[in-house]
């Protein structure tokens, strides 16, 4: 896949929160016109892994993951992560990811936050890039988030997508997460 | 949506996983939708070949 050459920046540290060990790891790449992006990898219990990226220009910002930079080149970018979680998934094989579409400025005014544009965007490239025959897709789409569980680890615990959600309902309150 | 998934060695259905008004067992805070590998396949962009 036709992403940017990315390399891993930060050593890996671990944190603690509501009792779930999360593992942090950040990479780094150029894109167009020389921008910058930082891409977070964050490895939670029952191998999921959260991929979180914004222009290293909105790194200050706490709208990092809402803006958009216009330049036209969201497809490489997301492409990138792809080939990032490609490695993630070459280290463990048994990785099941987890995303979330942030809602653009505009979505945020208008507090919309089910079904968003990087929401679509996303699904289309999860869709297209996690086969069905390796994953199973589950969408909560009033959140605009979407979980890929790994039929693998899946076939090890079935409870893997209850344990999930309960672990991503005790650690995230969508409903305070773009809350001004 | 009907029977997602049982638990470990367990023959009895009333130990089964099962998504009620899209939410796990009926408890579940948010509703979740699980796809069927025929809705993927018809969503899907045709560039198997790089598929993780």
């Amino acid at each position: 896949v036709q992403g940017y050459a990315f390399r891993k920046v930060s050593k890996v540290f671990y944190r603690q929160k509501e009792g779930f060990d999360i593992c942090h790891t950040s990479y780094v790449f150029t894109a167009k016109n020389s921008h910058q992006y930082i891409v977070n990898v964050e490895r939670h219990p029952y191998d999921v892994y959260a991929v979180k990226y914004y222009y290293q220009g909105h790194k200050q910002s706490k709208y990092k993951f809402n803006l958009l930079t216009n330049q036209g080149d969201a497809r490489r970018i997301i492409f990138t992560c792809i080939n990032i979680a490609r490695v993630i998934l070459d280290e463990n094989p048994l990785a099941s990811f987890a995303f979330v579409g942030a809602p653009t400025r505009p979505e945020l005014k208008q507090k919309r936050i089910s079904n968003t544009k990087r929401y679509r965007v996303y699904l289309k490239f999860a869709l297209t890039f996690f086969a069905p025959i390796n994953y199973s897709h589950a969408l909560i789409e009033e959140k605009s988030a979407c979980l890929l569980l790994n039929k693998k680890k899946l076939e090890k615990n079935q409870l893997l997508l209850v344990n999930v959600i309960d672990m991503f309902e005790s650690l995230y309150n969508f409903d305070e997460l773009y809350r001004d | 949506m009907g029977l997602l998934v049982k638990k470990n060695n367990s023959k009895d259905s009333k130990a089964a996983i099962r998504i009620v008004d899209g939410r796990i067992n009926g408890r579940s805070k948010y509703s979740v939708k699980i796809l069927t590998q025929e809705e993927v396949e018809k969503e899907r962009v045709q560039v198997y070949q790089y598929a993780l």
